[in-house]
Protein backbone atom coordinates (compact mmCIF):
# COMPACT_ATOMS: atom_id res chain seq x y z
CA UNK A 1 0.00 0.00 0.00
CA UNK A 2 2.76 2.58 0.40
CA UNK A 3 4.97 1.57 -2.14
CA UNK A 4 5.31 5.39 -3.29
CA UNK A 5 6.93 5.53 0.49
CA UNK A 6 10.84 4.80 -0.49
CA UNK A 7 11.65 1.78 1.84
CA UNK A 8 14.97 1.40 1.33
CA UNK A 9 17.35 1.50 4.55
CA UNK A 10 20.56 0.19 5.32
CA UNK A 11 20.38 -0.08 8.98
CA UNK A 12 23.98 -0.73 8.74
CA UNK A 13 25.33 1.71 7.06
CA UNK A 14 23.31 4.20 9.47
CA UNK A 15 25.62 3.27 12.62
CA UNK A 16 27.59 6.05 13.05
CA UNK A 17 30.76 4.79 15.39
CA UNK A 18 30.92 7.04 18.92
CA UNK A 19 34.17 5.25 20.24
CA UNK A 20 33.91 8.06 22.85
CA UNK A 21 30.78 7.79 24.57
CA UNK A 22 30.36 5.47 27.32
CA UNK A 23 26.05 7.00 27.76
CA UNK A 24 25.08 6.44 24.16
CA UNK A 25 23.59 9.63 22.96
CA UNK A 26 20.75 8.69 20.04
CA UNK A 27 22.40 7.68 16.78
CA UNK A 28 20.91 9.69 14.00
CA UNK A 29 19.74 7.49 11.27
CA UNK A 30 20.14 8.29 7.57
CA UNK A 31 16.66 9.84 7.31
CA UNK A 32 14.61 8.52 4.53
CA UNK A 33 14.03 11.34 1.57
CA UNK A 34 9.78 10.85 1.34
CA UNK A 35 8.22 12.60 -1.60
CA UNK A 36 5.36 14.96 -0.65
CA UNK A 37 3.43 15.33 -3.73
CA UNK A 38 2.90 11.85 -5.17
CA UNK A 39 2.14 12.40 -9.01
CA UNK A 40 -0.78 9.66 -8.59
CA UNK A 41 -3.35 9.31 -6.11
CA UNK A 42 -2.89 6.61 -3.84
CA UNK A 43 -4.04 3.70 -4.02
CA UNK A 44 -5.20 3.86 -0.40
CA UNK A 45 -4.34 6.09 2.52
CA UNK A 46 -2.54 4.96 5.92
CA UNK A 47 -5.41 5.19 8.03
CA UNK A 48 -8.92 3.73 7.70
CA UNK A 49 -12.60 4.11 8.80
CA UNK A 50 -13.09 3.31 11.90
CA UNK A 51 -15.04 0.58 11.43
CA UNK A 52 -11.64 -1.68 9.89
CA UNK A 53 -10.25 -3.81 11.89
CA UNK A 54 -7.43 -3.10 14.37
CA UNK A 55 -4.84 -5.90 13.08
CA UNK A 56 -5.24 -4.50 9.46
CA UNK A 57 -4.02 -1.31 11.08
CA UNK A 58 -0.72 -2.72 12.85
CA UNK A 59 -0.25 -5.09 10.19
CA UNK A 60 0.83 -2.19 7.67
CA UNK A 61 3.76 -0.74 9.82
CA UNK A 62 6.30 -0.29 8.00
CA UNK A 63 9.62 -2.01 8.94
CA UNK A 64 11.47 0.87 10.28
CA UNK A 65 8.44 1.71 12.73
CA UNK A 66 8.60 -1.84 13.88
CA UNK A 67 12.45 -1.40 14.35
CA UNK A 68 11.51 2.17 16.54
CA UNK A 69 9.16 -0.10 18.49
CA UNK A 70 11.07 -3.15 19.12
CA UNK A 71 14.09 -1.23 20.48
CA UNK A 72 12.12 0.14 23.08
CA UNK A 73 11.00 -3.31 24.73
CA UNK A 74 13.48 -4.90 27.25
CA UNK A 75 15.11 -7.64 26.02
CA UNK A 76 13.41 -10.81 27.07
CA UNK A 77 10.22 -9.52 25.36
CA UNK A 78 12.63 -8.59 22.47
CA UNK A 79 14.12 -11.87 22.66
CA UNK A 80 10.91 -13.30 22.64
CA UNK A 81 9.40 -12.46 19.70
CA UNK A 82 11.52 -13.92 17.68
CA UNK A 83 9.37 -16.70 17.63
CA UNK A 84 6.69 -14.92 16.13
CA UNK A 85 7.24 -14.94 12.36
CA UNK A 86 10.73 -15.67 10.41
CA UNK A 87 10.55 -11.81 9.35
CA UNK A 88 10.51 -11.10 12.90
CA UNK A 89 13.41 -13.22 13.66
CA UNK A 90 15.53 -11.39 10.80
CA UNK A 91 14.43 -8.10 12.34
CA UNK A 92 14.89 -8.91 15.60
CA UNK A 93 18.53 -10.44 15.09
CA UNK A 94 20.21 -7.53 13.26
CA UNK A 95 22.73 -6.05 15.57
CA UNK A 96 21.46 -2.35 14.84
CA UNK A 97 18.52 -3.46 16.19
CA UNK A 98 20.55 -4.67 19.58
CA UNK A 99 22.28 -1.88 19.71
CA UNK A 100 19.62 1.03 19.69
CA UNK A 101 17.99 -1.10 22.14
CA UNK A 102 20.44 -1.45 24.36
CA UNK A 103 20.95 2.13 24.06
CA UNK A 104 17.40 3.06 25.10
CA UNK A 105 18.13 0.59 28.06
CA UNK A 106 20.81 2.66 29.16
CA UNK A 107 18.82 5.63 29.16
CA UNK A 108 16.09 4.12 31.42
CA UNK A 109 17.49 2.05 34.23
CA UNK A 110 14.86 0.16 35.27
CA UNK A 111 16.76 -1.81 38.44
CA UNK A 112 19.80 -1.72 40.58
CA UNK A 113 21.91 -4.95 40.81
CA UNK A 114 24.26 -5.40 43.40
CA UNK A 115 26.31 -8.09 44.83
CA UNK A 116 29.27 -7.55 47.59
CA UNK A 117 32.30 -6.33 46.66
CA UNK A 118 33.90 -8.85 48.34
CA UNK A 119 33.30 -12.68 48.40
CA UNK A 120 30.06 -13.65 50.29
CA UNK A 121 26.96 -13.82 48.63
CA UNK A 122 25.68 -16.14 45.92
CA UNK A 123 23.91 -14.40 43.53
CA UNK A 124 23.70 -11.04 42.52
CA UNK A 125 20.48 -9.27 44.07
CA UNK A 126 18.38 -6.61 41.63
CA UNK A 127 15.82 -3.70 43.03
CA UNK A 128 13.51 -2.88 41.03
CA UNK A 129 13.06 1.17 40.85
CA UNK A 130 9.77 1.28 39.47
CA UNK A 131 6.78 -0.07 40.99
CA UNK A 132 5.70 -1.08 37.91
CA UNK A 133 9.09 -2.41 36.72
CA UNK A 134 7.73 -4.93 34.58
CA UNK A 135 9.97 -8.52 34.64
CA UNK A 136 12.13 -8.95 37.56
CA UNK A 137 15.24 -10.31 36.16
CA UNK A 138 16.73 -14.05 37.12
CA UNK A 139 20.05 -12.90 38.49
CA UNK A 140 21.27 -16.08 39.40
CA UNK A 141 23.33 -16.26 36.12
CA UNK A 142 23.38 -19.90 35.03
CA UNK A 143 27.11 -19.85 35.00
CA UNK A 144 28.68 -22.98 33.44
CA UNK A 145 31.06 -25.27 35.71
CA UNK A 146 30.72 -25.94 39.34
CA UNK A 147 29.04 -24.38 41.26
CA UNK A 148 29.77 -20.92 42.50
CA UNK A 149 29.58 -20.48 46.26
CA UNK A 150 30.57 -17.14 45.84
CA UNK A 151 29.80 -14.36 42.93
CA UNK A 152 31.48 -10.92 43.69
CA UNK A 153 31.32 -8.13 41.75
CA UNK A 154 34.70 -6.36 40.17
CA UNK A 155 33.26 -3.57 37.75
CA UNK A 156 30.64 -2.94 35.03
CA UNK A 157 29.88 -1.19 31.89
CA UNK A 158 27.07 -0.52 29.95
CA UNK A 159 24.60 -3.56 30.84
CA UNK A 160 28.03 -6.76 31.12
CA UNK A 161 29.51 -7.39 34.17
CA UNK A 162 32.63 -8.69 35.52
CA UNK A 163 32.75 -10.95 38.26
CA UNK A 164 34.79 -13.24 40.31
CA UNK A 165 33.23 -16.40 41.27
CA UNK A 166 34.67 -19.25 43.80
CA UNK A 167 35.47 -22.26 43.95
CA UNK A 168 37.82 -22.54 41.66
CA UNK A 169 38.26 -18.68 41.64
CA UNK A 170 37.81 -17.07 38.35
CA UNK A 171 37.06 -14.57 36.48
CA UNK A 172 33.63 -13.94 34.17
CA UNK A 173 32.93 -11.32 32.02
CA UNK A 174 28.97 -12.23 31.95
CA UNK A 175 25.58 -10.64 30.28
CA UNK A 176 23.00 -11.25 33.21
CA UNK A 177 19.99 -10.70 30.98
CA UNK A 178 21.16 -13.50 28.36
CA UNK A 179 23.25 -15.67 31.15
CA UNK A 180 26.01 -15.49 28.41
CA UNK A 181 29.58 -15.71 30.11
CA UNK A 182 32.86 -15.79 29.24
CA UNK A 183 35.95 -16.72 31.24
CA UNK A 184 38.88 -14.17 31.22
CA UNK A 185 42.11 -15.39 31.59
CA UNK A 186 43.79 -14.97 34.87
CA UNK A 187 46.28 -12.00 36.00
CA UNK A 188 48.84 -13.60 37.42
CA UNK A 189 50.36 -10.29 39.37
CA UNK A 190 46.99 -9.81 41.04
CA UNK A 191 46.97 -7.83 44.31
CA UNK A 192 44.46 -7.41 46.85
CA UNK A 193 44.51 -3.10 45.79
CA UNK A 194 44.41 -4.61 42.00
CA UNK A 195 41.62 -2.31 40.70
CA UNK A 196 39.69 -3.35 37.41
CA UNK A 197 37.33 -1.43 35.12
CA UNK A 198 35.24 -2.43 32.36
CA UNK A 199 35.15 -0.97 28.60
CA UNK A 200 32.11 -1.80 26.38
CA UNK A 201 30.87 0.40 23.84
CA UNK A 202 28.02 -1.62 21.70
CA UNK A 203 27.78 1.69 19.53
CA UNK A 204 31.64 0.35 18.37
CA UNK A 205 31.03 -3.25 18.89
CA UNK A 206 28.27 -5.14 20.03
CA UNK A 207 31.11 -8.21 21.37
CA UNK A 208 34.26 -6.98 21.72
CA UNK A 209 35.14 -5.12 25.49
CA UNK A 210 38.24 -4.75 27.23
CA UNK A 211 39.36 -5.12 30.77
CA UNK A 212 42.07 -2.85 32.57
CA UNK A 213 43.61 -3.45 35.70
CA UNK A 214 45.66 -0.87 37.81
CA UNK A 215 47.86 -1.28 40.64
CA UNK A 216 50.08 0.95 42.36
CA UNK A 217 53.54 0.16 42.82
CA UNK A 218 55.54 1.31 45.63
CA UNK A 219 58.90 3.14 45.05
CA UNK A 220 60.23 3.49 48.71
CA UNK A 221 61.33 7.72 47.74
CA UNK A 222 58.60 9.41 45.43
CA UNK A 223 55.66 7.05 46.92
CA UNK A 224 55.04 5.06 43.55
CA UNK A 225 53.28 4.99 39.91
CA UNK A 226 50.33 2.96 38.99
CA UNK A 227 50.86 0.29 36.19
CA UNK A 228 47.87 -0.32 33.63
CA UNK A 229 47.27 -3.93 32.79
CA UNK A 230 44.79 -4.37 29.87
CA UNK A 231 42.98 -7.77 28.54
CA UNK A 232 40.93 -7.52 24.69
CA UNK A 233 38.43 -9.72 24.36
CA UNK A 234 39.75 -9.84 20.56
CA UNK A 235 43.79 -10.74 21.75
CA UNK A 236 42.19 -12.84 24.80
CA UNK A 237 45.10 -12.40 26.80
CA UNK A 238 46.11 -9.32 28.93
CA UNK A 239 49.47 -7.20 28.70
CA UNK A 240 51.38 -4.62 30.21
CA UNK A 241 50.72 -0.80 28.97
CA UNK A 242 53.42 1.61 28.82
CA UNK A 243 51.52 3.89 30.41
CA UNK A 244 52.06 4.54 34.00
CA UNK A 245 51.41 7.72 35.95
CA UNK A 246 53.01 8.42 39.58
CA UNK A 247 51.33 8.94 42.51
CA UNK A 248 52.10 9.44 46.15
CA UNK A 249 50.25 7.04 48.65
CA UNK A 250 46.86 7.47 47.36
CA UNK A 251 44.48 4.12 46.66
CA UNK A 252 41.71 3.74 44.36
CA UNK A 253 38.23 3.42 45.78
CA UNK A 254 35.57 0.79 45.49
CA UNK A 255 36.89 -1.03 42.00
CA UNK A 256 32.78 -1.19 40.64
CA UNK A 257 32.94 2.50 40.55
CA UNK A 258 34.94 2.32 37.32
CA UNK A 259 33.25 4.51 34.58
CA UNK A 260 33.95 4.35 31.23
CA UNK A 261 33.64 7.40 29.49
CA UNK A 262 35.10 9.30 26.44
CA UNK A 263 36.70 6.22 25.68
CA UNK A 264 38.54 6.50 29.12
CA UNK A 265 38.13 4.43 32.32
CA UNK A 266 38.06 6.31 35.54
CA UNK A 267 38.47 5.99 39.43
CA UNK A 268 38.28 8.16 41.98
CA UNK A 269 41.26 8.33 44.28
CA UNK A 270 40.57 8.57 47.79
CA UNK A 271 41.50 12.10 49.35
CA UNK A 272 42.56 13.10 45.95
CA UNK A 273 41.18 13.02 42.15
CA UNK A 274 40.25 10.88 39.58
CA UNK A 275 42.30 8.16 38.32
CA UNK A 276 41.84 8.43 33.85
CA UNK A 277 43.01 5.69 31.72
CA UNK A 278 42.38 6.00 27.64
CA UNK A 279 41.82 2.67 26.83
CA UNK A 280 42.33 2.75 23.43
CA UNK A 281 45.31 5.75 23.19
CA UNK A 282 46.86 3.94 26.73
CA UNK A 283 47.67 6.81 28.41
CA UNK A 284 46.96 7.34 31.73
CA UNK A 285 46.11 11.07 33.79
CA UNK A 286 44.07 12.52 36.32
CA UNK A 287 41.13 14.72 36.83
CA UNK A 288 40.84 16.95 39.49
CA UNK A 289 37.33 17.39 41.35
CA UNK A 290 35.21 20.02 41.99
CA UNK A 291 36.60 22.92 44.09
CA UNK A 292 34.29 22.24 46.99
CA UNK A 293 35.02 18.77 47.20
CA UNK A 294 38.67 18.97 47.83
CA UNK A 295 40.70 18.14 49.95
CA UNK A 296 38.28 15.40 51.05
CA UNK A 297 38.29 13.07 53.69
CA UNK A 298 38.21 9.42 53.93
CA UNK A 299 34.15 9.76 54.93
CA UNK A 300 34.10 12.31 52.17
CA UNK A 301 35.40 10.17 49.33
CA UNK A 302 33.09 7.03 50.16
CA UNK A 303 30.04 9.62 49.88
CA UNK A 304 30.50 10.38 46.41
CA UNK A 305 29.21 8.91 43.46
CA UNK A 306 30.64 8.96 39.97
CA UNK A 307 29.02 8.72 36.78
CA UNK A 308 27.57 10.05 33.56
CA UNK A 309 24.62 11.75 33.27
CA UNK A 310 23.04 13.10 29.96
CA UNK A 311 26.52 12.55 28.07
CA UNK A 312 28.22 14.34 30.69
CA UNK A 313 30.50 13.39 33.08
CA UNK A 314 28.79 13.89 36.73
CA UNK A 315 29.70 14.01 40.46
CA UNK A 316 26.74 13.70 42.83
CA UNK A 317 26.96 14.30 46.41
CA UNK A 318 24.11 14.04 49.12
CA UNK A 319 25.24 16.56 51.99
CA UNK A 320 22.72 17.64 55.01
CA UNK A 321 19.62 16.50 52.85
CA UNK A 322 20.59 18.16 49.38
CA UNK A 323 21.70 16.22 46.09
CA UNK A 324 24.75 17.97 44.89
CA UNK A 325 25.78 17.62 41.02
CA UNK A 326 28.69 18.89 39.66
CA UNK A 327 28.96 18.46 35.50
CA UNK A 328 32.20 18.52 33.16
CA UNK A 329 30.22 19.88 30.72
CA UNK A 330 33.29 20.43 28.41
CA UNK A 331 35.60 16.77 29.54
CA UNK A 332 38.60 19.12 28.08
CA UNK A 333 38.38 21.81 30.19
CA UNK A 334 37.83 20.12 32.95
CA UNK A 335 36.05 22.61 34.87
CA UNK A 336 33.19 21.25 37.21
CA UNK A 337 30.00 23.48 37.59
CA UNK A 338 27.61 22.84 40.40
CA UNK A 339 24.77 21.99 37.97
CA UNK A 340 21.97 20.99 40.59
CA UNK A 341 21.34 21.68 44.52
CA UNK A 342 18.01 19.54 44.90
CA UNK A 343 16.88 19.93 47.90
CA UNK A 344 14.90 17.13 48.96
CA UNK A 345 11.55 16.75 51.28
CA UNK A 346 11.25 15.17 54.33
CA UNK A 347 14.26 13.52 53.96
CA UNK A 348 15.21 13.89 58.18
CA UNK A 349 15.86 9.86 58.33
CA UNK A 350 18.38 9.89 55.19
CA UNK A 351 20.62 12.86 56.34
CA UNK A 352 23.13 10.27 56.75
CA UNK A 353 22.89 8.86 52.81
CA UNK A 354 25.46 8.12 49.97
CA UNK A 355 24.50 8.11 46.45
CA UNK A 356 25.33 5.06 44.07
CA UNK A 357 22.70 6.13 41.25
CA UNK A 358 22.14 8.87 39.51
CA UNK A 359 20.06 9.76 36.36
CA UNK A 360 18.68 13.36 36.12
CA UNK A 361 15.32 12.19 37.31
CA UNK A 362 16.15 9.87 40.23
CA UNK A 363 18.68 9.49 42.87
CA UNK A 364 19.46 6.54 44.38
CA UNK A 365 20.91 6.59 48.22
CA UNK A 366 22.15 3.72 50.46
CA UNK A 367 20.47 4.82 53.64
CA UNK A 368 20.97 3.75 57.55
CA UNK A 369 18.79 4.71 60.39
CA UNK A 370 19.76 5.61 63.75
CA UNK A 371 21.05 2.00 64.14
CA UNK A 372 24.07 1.48 62.03
CA UNK A 373 22.03 -2.00 61.47
CA UNK A 374 19.23 -0.15 59.80
CA UNK A 375 20.63 -0.22 56.06
CA UNK A 376 18.29 0.21 53.38
CA UNK A 377 18.32 1.43 49.76
CA UNK A 378 15.79 4.45 48.96
CA UNK A 379 14.91 6.43 46.00
CA UNK A 380 14.34 10.19 45.66
CA UNK A 381 12.22 11.39 42.41
CA UNK A 382 13.29 14.48 41.48
CA UNK A 383 10.17 15.56 39.73
CA UNK A 384 7.83 14.43 42.08
CA UNK A 385 9.89 15.10 45.34
CA UNK A 386 9.70 12.19 47.04
CA UNK A 387 11.30 9.28 48.77
CA UNK A 388 10.51 5.61 48.28
CA UNK A 389 12.33 3.32 50.29
CA UNK A 390 13.41 0.16 48.02
CA UNK A 391 14.52 -2.36 50.41
CA UNK A 392 16.20 -2.72 53.71
CA UNK A 393 19.92 -4.50 53.50
CA UNK A 394 21.40 -7.30 55.22
CA UNK A 395 24.68 -5.85 55.28
CA UNK A 396 25.94 -2.91 55.36
CA UNK A 397 25.73 -1.19 52.25
CA UNK A 398 29.58 -0.23 52.27
CA UNK A 399 30.31 -3.70 51.46
CA UNK A 400 28.48 -4.00 48.29
CA UNK A 401 29.03 -2.76 44.57
CA UNK A 402 25.72 -1.51 43.08
CA UNK A 403 25.49 -1.00 39.12
CA UNK A 404 22.67 -0.19 36.80
CA UNK A 405 20.75 -2.71 35.52
CA UNK A 406 20.54 -2.65 31.78
CA UNK A 407 18.90 -5.37 30.08
CA UNK A 408 20.46 -6.20 26.30
CA UNK A 409 21.05 -9.15 24.03
CA UNK A 410 24.61 -8.15 23.59
CA UNK A 411 27.95 -9.43 24.91
CA UNK B 1 12.63 35.34 6.32
CA UNK B 2 9.32 36.75 7.40
CA UNK B 3 9.02 38.73 11.04
CA UNK B 4 8.56 36.69 14.03
CA UNK B 5 5.02 39.28 14.34
CA UNK B 6 4.07 38.17 10.49
CA UNK B 7 4.79 34.48 11.13
CA UNK B 8 2.89 34.22 14.21
CA UNK B 9 -0.49 35.97 12.29
CA UNK B 10 0.03 33.58 9.64
CA UNK B 11 -1.78 30.93 9.05
CA UNK B 12 -1.12 27.53 6.65
CA UNK B 13 -3.54 25.66 5.30
CA UNK B 14 -3.44 21.73 5.28
CA UNK B 15 -5.74 19.24 3.69
CA UNK B 16 -6.37 16.00 4.74
CA UNK B 17 -6.11 12.89 2.61
CA UNK B 18 -9.91 13.17 3.01
CA UNK B 19 -10.34 16.79 1.42
CA UNK B 20 -10.89 18.76 4.46
CA UNK B 21 -8.98 21.76 5.52
CA UNK B 22 -7.30 22.68 8.68
CA UNK B 23 -5.78 26.32 8.92
CA UNK B 24 -3.17 26.44 11.24
CA UNK B 25 -0.50 28.66 13.20
CA UNK B 26 2.92 28.43 11.75
CA UNK B 27 4.36 28.26 14.76
CA UNK B 28 1.99 24.69 14.91
CA UNK B 29 3.09 23.76 11.71
CA UNK B 30 6.61 24.12 12.25
CA UNK B 31 6.26 20.99 14.92
CA UNK B 32 6.50 18.95 11.28
CA UNK B 33 10.01 18.85 10.29
CA UNK B 34 8.65 18.07 6.27
CA UNK B 35 6.18 21.34 7.16
CA UNK B 36 8.88 23.22 8.13
CA UNK B 37 11.11 22.52 5.63
CA UNK B 38 8.27 23.58 2.88
CA UNK B 39 8.00 26.17 4.47
CA UNK B 40 11.58 27.40 4.36
CA UNK B 41 11.35 26.47 0.72
CA UNK B 42 8.31 29.12 0.53
CA UNK B 43 5.70 26.33 -1.09
CA UNK B 44 3.40 26.99 1.17
CA UNK B 45 1.36 28.80 -1.02
CA UNK B 46 -3.00 27.74 -1.24
CA UNK B 47 -3.12 24.63 0.73
CA UNK B 48 -0.49 21.48 1.68
CA UNK B 49 -2.25 18.02 0.43
CA UNK B 50 -1.33 15.07 2.66
CA UNK B 51 -2.17 12.05 1.00
CA UNK B 52 -1.28 10.09 3.83
CA UNK B 53 -3.46 11.08 6.71
CA UNK B 54 -7.09 11.47 7.23
CA UNK B 55 -8.96 14.07 9.10
CA UNK B 56 -9.38 12.21 11.87
CA UNK B 57 -5.47 11.72 12.51
CA UNK B 58 -4.82 15.43 10.95
CA UNK B 59 -7.12 16.77 14.21
CA UNK B 60 -5.62 14.88 16.65
CA UNK B 61 -1.97 15.65 15.13
CA UNK B 62 -2.92 19.45 15.32
CA UNK B 63 -3.77 19.07 18.39
CA UNK B 64 -0.16 17.60 19.63
CA UNK B 65 1.50 20.44 17.14
CA UNK B 66 -0.39 23.10 18.90
CA UNK B 67 0.19 22.04 22.64
CA UNK B 68 3.99 21.41 21.92
CA UNK B 69 4.56 24.73 19.86
CA UNK B 70 2.93 26.31 23.11
CA UNK B 71 0.18 27.74 21.00
CA UNK B 72 -2.02 27.45 23.97
CA UNK B 73 -1.32 29.07 26.63
CA UNK B 74 -1.55 26.37 29.30
CA UNK B 75 1.88 25.92 30.02
CA UNK B 76 2.45 29.01 31.86
CA UNK B 77 -0.36 28.35 34.34
CA UNK B 78 1.82 25.32 35.90
CA UNK B 79 5.26 25.92 38.50
CA UNK B 80 6.42 22.44 36.50
CA UNK B 81 5.78 22.50 32.84
CA UNK B 82 8.21 19.68 32.11
CA UNK B 83 6.10 17.60 34.30
CA UNK B 84 2.63 18.91 32.95
CA UNK B 85 3.71 18.34 29.57
CA UNK B 86 4.60 14.75 30.20
CA UNK B 87 0.78 14.35 32.02
CA UNK B 88 -0.44 16.08 28.86
CA UNK B 89 1.21 13.84 26.86
CA UNK B 90 0.24 10.23 28.79
CA UNK B 91 -3.16 11.74 28.60
CA UNK B 92 -3.08 12.18 24.72
CA UNK B 93 -1.52 9.81 23.31
CA UNK B 94 -3.70 7.04 25.78
CA UNK B 95 -6.25 6.11 22.61
CA UNK B 96 -7.48 3.43 21.44
CA UNK B 97 -5.55 1.43 19.38
CA UNK B 98 -6.69 2.42 15.75
CA UNK B 99 -6.25 5.93 16.91
CA UNK B 100 -2.69 4.90 17.84
CA UNK B 101 -1.36 3.21 14.82
CA UNK B 102 -2.72 6.39 12.92
CA UNK B 103 -1.04 8.80 14.80
CA UNK B 104 2.13 6.75 14.77
CA UNK B 105 2.14 6.43 11.01
CA UNK B 106 1.16 10.19 10.59
CA UNK B 107 4.13 11.53 13.01
CA UNK B 108 6.45 9.35 10.48
CA UNK B 109 5.28 10.43 7.39
CA UNK B 110 5.15 14.27 8.80
CA UNK B 111 8.09 13.99 10.65
CA UNK B 112 7.33 15.01 14.29
CA UNK B 113 9.68 13.01 15.99
CA UNK B 114 8.46 13.73 19.83
CA UNK B 115 5.48 12.60 19.13
CA UNK B 116 6.85 9.47 16.68
CA UNK B 117 8.53 8.53 19.95
CA UNK B 118 5.19 9.05 21.89
CA UNK B 119 3.53 6.71 20.25
CA UNK B 120 6.28 4.36 19.66
CA UNK B 121 6.87 4.31 22.93
CA UNK B 122 2.85 3.39 23.78
CA UNK B 123 2.57 0.46 21.15
CA UNK B 124 5.63 -0.93 23.11
CA UNK B 125 3.94 -0.54 26.35
CA UNK B 126 1.21 -2.36 25.00
CA UNK B 127 2.86 -5.13 23.33
CA UNK B 128 5.58 -5.50 25.63
CA UNK B 129 4.18 -8.06 27.81
CA UNK B 130 1.90 -9.86 25.36
CA UNK B 131 2.39 -13.74 24.45
CA UNK B 132 4.03 -14.40 20.79
CA UNK B 133 0.40 -15.67 19.62
CA UNK B 134 -1.40 -12.25 20.66
CA UNK B 135 1.43 -10.26 18.88
CA UNK B 136 0.52 -12.36 15.85
CA UNK B 137 -2.99 -11.76 16.11
CA UNK B 138 -2.38 -7.61 16.38
CA UNK B 139 0.10 -7.81 13.85
CA UNK B 140 -1.86 -10.42 11.73
CA UNK B 141 1.35 -12.50 11.19
CA UNK B 142 0.94 -16.14 10.12
CA UNK B 143 3.63 -18.35 11.72
CA UNK B 144 5.76 -19.53 9.54
CA UNK B 145 8.05 -21.70 11.29
CA UNK B 146 8.01 -25.52 11.38
CA UNK B 147 7.52 -27.20 14.63
CA UNK B 148 11.58 -27.81 14.48
CA UNK B 149 12.47 -24.39 14.00
CA UNK B 150 10.55 -23.09 16.76
CA UNK B 151 12.16 -25.66 18.88
CA UNK B 152 15.64 -24.91 17.43
CA UNK B 153 15.20 -21.16 18.54
CA UNK B 154 14.29 -22.16 22.13
CA UNK B 155 17.08 -24.04 22.35
CA UNK B 156 19.69 -21.49 21.33
CA UNK B 157 17.97 -19.18 23.49
CA UNK B 158 16.97 -20.74 26.88
CA UNK B 159 16.94 -17.34 28.62
CA UNK B 160 14.30 -16.32 26.78
CA UNK B 161 11.75 -19.27 27.67
CA UNK B 162 12.61 -20.30 31.02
Amino acid sequence: MNDWFESGKDWDSTLTLRSTINTFLPVKKKKKRKQIFTPMTPVCTFSSSAGKKLMVEAATLDDHLLHEILSRLPAKALGRFMLTSKKWKTLISDPYLKTIQAQRSTQNVLGILSATAYSLGRRLTYFPLEHNAGEVPDTSLGLPGPQAETISLKCACNGLLLIQVFPPIRDLLCNPTTKYSRQIPDLEICYNDTKFGLAFDPTVSTANFKVVATERVCQEAHGGCYKFYVYSSEANTWRLSNATISCTRKHLLRSASSVFFNGALHWLREREDILAFNVEQEVAYSLALPDELRPISIACYISIWLGVVDGHMSVVKFKRGDILVWVLEDYESRRWELKHCIETQGSGYYLNSVPIFYDGEKCVLVTWGSSKEEYGLAVYRINGGQWDEIRSLTCSGFDRCFVPYISHMLG
Amino acid sequence: MMSLAAQKEKKIVLRSSDGEEFEVEVATARQSKMISNMINDGCVEGSIPLFNVDARTLAKVIEYCRRHAGATRILDEYDNPNEEIKSWDATYIDVHQTILYDILQAADYLEIKDLLDLACEQVANIIRGKHVEEIRNTFNIKNDFTVEEEKEIRKQHPWLFE
